[in-house]
């Protein structure tokens, strides 16, 4: 790219008439910060990064992009865990952060309107004080932007009872492949036609960038009350969760950790958890007061009778506050007893739990590796962090194999490869084992509705390339053309 | 070439994927239909209907996991049944369950008053078998209750009336039946007081199952209102307080009643006539829906009924049409449209001297195009309940 006299490239040039110029970003160390996302080890410099303040400033972004040949990837916080923000070369990166603004608090209506940048958690900080809050809670929802949530359907601790972004997210503001600006659902229980907020949901980047989004919020409950309890190991822990649901009961949230996930939020946070325990549960009970003691009481005995060691309940808000921000932290407290980790998200049927978690120790123990698992118990969502140091060599190798199996062992047992992190680029390659060559030609058929061209975040969620044929008027028998796009990134 | 007397009617999956192949190649217009409940619009002269009824096996229900994978034939009652005998149900109400299948239900987005609390079959279907137009068999979700894995075709088939491919099974999530259900009866309020009541619940965070307005066009306070709470027993008796001290407070007169009676009440004033009109509106502006749109509709109607979803912002109407009511019709869809809102002609009778059928769904949406490239994406050809959904898909 020729450089002018203010040591500016053209392209730059060209997109500050858009968003300005300290909105556009060009010089290489500033690049860096766009070259991965919470997938660390997947790093690309992308072409350009432009932070857009309004949606019609996206849109002539996308345009702009488009006239250039060059991909788009929107990006939020950065924290995704599946590569899905990680560009091609000649990317342009439409950041979403300067776009941050709640747009309207319409409590009668219990929905609120907000700019895709702003941080999950503080839609809840925003409506608090009226006694609302927005409920799928990811672990890294101080930071996380609506935009990313809707995009990987994020899901938390809390969403077993209340379900993920996909149940939350009821219209969206859009800017499609061609720059075109559409609104998609709305604020209402239904939109006439088809459901198209179910596929902008968990789109992963590659059907539109999302600049306004309408969620669904909740009044919060009469009562929560918060159980920790411990178990000799995840079997009774295990069978513990079963057994609470088997009850009837479905509580707000139930997460377990193993020994090792137990002694690194402990070291990190200073819990006074025990650390001679094979297993911890901490669940959240809420709902009508009256109610919640009654469940809160049968979850105990269920737990005492699967084997627990020890059953607590905290003193206060403070001290529930404290066991959650230790839960909630485990992945940076992993961080910090091992130069490196790789964390996996597949999901198992619930009844399961007990026998994957003996699979995968097995599996790391074959490969010499020490595993910790911290995860949503209640919805079968393993969250099995791998430790490593990458500076050993074969031993980032050995995690990414491990990691792998891991995902083999979901599969054979009925599961999924991925229950909140999203597909994007690491578990592309895994898609082709879960589902069948038809299933993911069904996929690409409304993608290519959106996007025929390819250009939103090309590379992600399929095991190979795809190209959209024409699209198919009249006695076109195959709809689809795959051609070799290797190199689009 | 064909006509609609010819029926077809698989009884396995694979025979229903080789009949959807054949058709293919025979350029066949084919439309599905489950127990015929919630068909909205005419088939076209030539379709040749293509019945699921004895697709009706339940495939797998593993209770302990809370999902439970059928084939779309299925139909509720049958599917409640086997739910119950563990304990468990799928919370979906429906006027008819012995003749309401489940492919039918997704595909029409059916839902009754327990939506308030458990959403709708788009936040209770975790997975999907298809097969397409053209024949190919394809597969969506899974069997688990949270899952990312690939686009969400199973949620987007919601709602999408036979018009992208047919649905042969799906995997839903089931809830425990709860210990109790209590309803109370609030009667003869206003539509103001029907949204008082609303708010005065949300204030006391209690968390009802159901909230239905069931009124006649008897003028004001004519909306009788049923509030259903279910769970333990100590949670059920103490919400049943509170939402008598509410009503005492203000006056209100209640009624104890079975709570199985409110659905029965709900099914009922959806039946009211031959026409039947479901709206989607803001929550908040109950009342004025209901003086704007809603009253002024039933004035045309004989024997109506309309039974609402107050906290949802949704209204049906049913009863008998006179001779002023298409004009009306248009003048509430007007009205409902203008505040972002919607109205689906649902069900009409047959016009006579060769009058026109009322146009079903009202203005598309406006990412209507992207619906348009959807379809011709799926069903290149138009074979699939060709023009009967929005904007004629
Ligand atoms: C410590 C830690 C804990 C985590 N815990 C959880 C958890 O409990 N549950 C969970 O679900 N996830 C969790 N995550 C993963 C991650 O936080 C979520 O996936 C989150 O939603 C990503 O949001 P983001 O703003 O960082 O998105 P990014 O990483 O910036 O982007 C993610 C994807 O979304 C796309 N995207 C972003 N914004 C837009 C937009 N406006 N329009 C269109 N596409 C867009 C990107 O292209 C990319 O494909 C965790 C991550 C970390 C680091």
């Amino acid at each position: 790219m020729r450089t002018q006299t203010s040591g500016k490239t053209d392209l730059h040039q060209r997109f500050a008439t858009i968003v300005g110029d300290s909105n556009t970003i060009s010089a290489a160390s500033e690049l860096r910060t766009y070259e991965c996302d919470g997938l660390t080890g997947t790093r690309v410099t992308p072409a350009l990064v432009v932070l857009p303040g309004t949606t019609e400033e996206v849109s002539q972004c996308v345009r702009l992009a488009n006239e250039l040949g060059m991909p788009i990837v929107a990006r939020g916080s950065g924290t995704g865990l599946s590569g899905g923000a990680v560009p091609s070369p000649e990317s342009l990166i439409i950041g979403l952060s300067r776009m941050n603004a709640i747009l309207e608090v319409d409590l009668p209506n219990e929905r609120i309107r907000v700019q895709p940048g702003v941080a999950n958690l503080d839609v809840s900080r925003a409506i608090a004080p009226h006694g609302y809050y927005y409920a799928p809670d990811p672990s890294s929802q101080s930071v996380c932007s609506i935009g990313g949530n809707v995009a990987e359907n994020s899901g938390g601790a809390h969403c077993l009872k209340y379900g993920f972004t996909v149940n939350h997210a009821m219209g969206a503001t859009v800017v499609l492949a061609d720059g075109t600006v559409v609104s998609i659902g709305g604020p209402l229980a239904d939109s006439l036609g088809y459901n198209l907020m179910a596929l902008i949901v968990g789109s992963e980047g590659m059907m539109a960038v999302v600049t306004e989004v309408w969620l669904r919020i909740i009044r919060l409950p009469q009562k929560t009350r918060t159980i920790f309890a411990t178990f000799p190991s995840t079997d009774e822990a295990g069978a513990a969760v079963s057994a609470i649901i088997a009850n009837g009961i479905i509580p707000a949230a139930i997460e377990m950790m193993d020994q090792l996930a137990i002694k690194a939020i402990v070291a990190a946070t200073g819990v006074d958890w025990p650390l001679d325990v094979g297993a911890a549960l901490l669940a959240d009970m809420d709902g009508i007061a009256a109610e919640v003691d009654h469940t809160a009481e049968a979850a105990i005995a269920s737990m005492k009778q699967a084997g627990a060691v020890d059953v607590r309940t905290p003193r206060d808000a403070a001290e529930r506050a404290l066991m959650w921000k230790g839960r909630k932290s485990a992945f940076a407290a992993v961080g910090r007893i091992s130069p490196n980790y790789y964390v996996q998200d597949g999901v198992v049927p619930r009844k399961q739990i007990a026998a994957v978690l003996r699979e995968i120790a097995r599996l790391a123990a074959e490969a010499g590796l020490c595993v910790a698992n911290v995860f949503h118990a209640g919805d079968g969502n393993l969250h099995p962090l791998l430790l490593y140091d990458a500076r050993v060599p074969g031993e980032e190798e050995r995690a990414e194999h491990v990691a792998s199996e891991i995902l083999r062992v979901c599969i054979r047992y009925g599961g999924s490869i991925t229950g909140e992190h999203g597909v994007g680029l690491d578990k592309a390659p895994y898609m082709g084992e879960l589902f069948n060559e038809n299933d993911l030609e069904t996929m690409s058929l409304v993608r290519c509705a959106f996007d025929p061209a390819g250009r939103l975040n090309p590379g992600k969620v399929f095991p190979t390339p795809r190209l959209c044929g024409d699209r198919p008027g009249p006695f076109v028998l195959s709809p689809l053309e795959r051609l070799d796009i290797a190199g689009r990134g | 070439m064909f006509d609609s007397t010819n029926l077809l009617e698989p009884a396995s999956l694979t025979e229903a994927a080789a009949l959807m192949q054949e058709h293919r190649s025979a350029g066949t217009h084919l439309a599905f239909i489950g127990g015929g409940t919630h068909t909205i619009g005419q088939p076209a002269s030539g379709d040749v209907l293509f019945s699921t009824r004895k697709l009706n096996r339940i495939i797998e229900y593993a209770p302990e996991d809370q999902t439970v994978t059928v084939e779309a034939g299925v139909t509720v009652a049958q599917l409640t049944e086997v739910l119950a005998s563990c304990g468990q149900r799928l919370v979906l109400d429906v006027a008819d369950p012995h003749r309401s299948t489940i492919g039918g239900a997704i595909a029409s987005n059916a839902f009754g008053p327990r939506r308030l609390r458990f959403g709708s079959l788009k936040d209770l279907i975790l997975g999907i078998s298809l097969v397409r137009a053209d024949g190919i068999e394809a597969r969506a979700g899974g069997k688990v209750v949270k899952n990312v894995a690939g686009f969400d075709i199973s949620k987007f088939v919601v709602g999408s009336h036979g018009t992208l491919a047919l649905i042969t099974s799906a995997t839903l999530r089931v809830h425990p039946l709860p210990d109790v259900s209590e309803a109370i009866r609030v009667t003869q309020l206003s539509a103001g007081q029907v949204w008082d009541l609303v708010m005065a619940m949300r204030e006391q965070q209690l968390e009802p199952t159901t909230i239905i307005a069931v009124g006649t066009t008897d003028g004001p306070g004519d909306y009788d209102v049923d509030v259903v709470f279910e769970g333990v027993r100590s949670g059920a008796d103490a919400q049943a307080n509170c939402l008598r001290n509410i009503a005492e407070r203000r006056g209100w007169s209640m009624e104890e009643l079975p709570s199985d009676r409110v659905l029965a009440a709900d099914a009922e004033a959806l039946s009211a006539g031959p026409l039947r009109v479901h709206c989607t509106t803001s929550p908040c502006e109950f009342a004025q829906s209901n003086e704007r749109a809603i009253r002024p509709l039933m004035h045309t109607l004989t024997s109506p009924v309309v039974s609402t979803y107050p906290a949802l912002g949704i209204f049906t109407v049913a009863g008998t049409p006179t001779p002023a009511t298409t004009a009306e019709l248009a003048n509430c869809r007007k009205q409902i449209e203008l505040r972002g809102g919607s109205l689906i002609v649902e069900a009409q009778p047959a016009p006579h001297d060769g009058a026109p059928m009322i146009e079903p769904w009202g203005t598309p949406p406006p990412s209507f195009q992207l619906m348009r490239e959807i379809k011709a994406r799926f069903d290149p050809n138009g074979r699939l309940a060709s023009g009967r959904f929005v904007g004629g898909l």
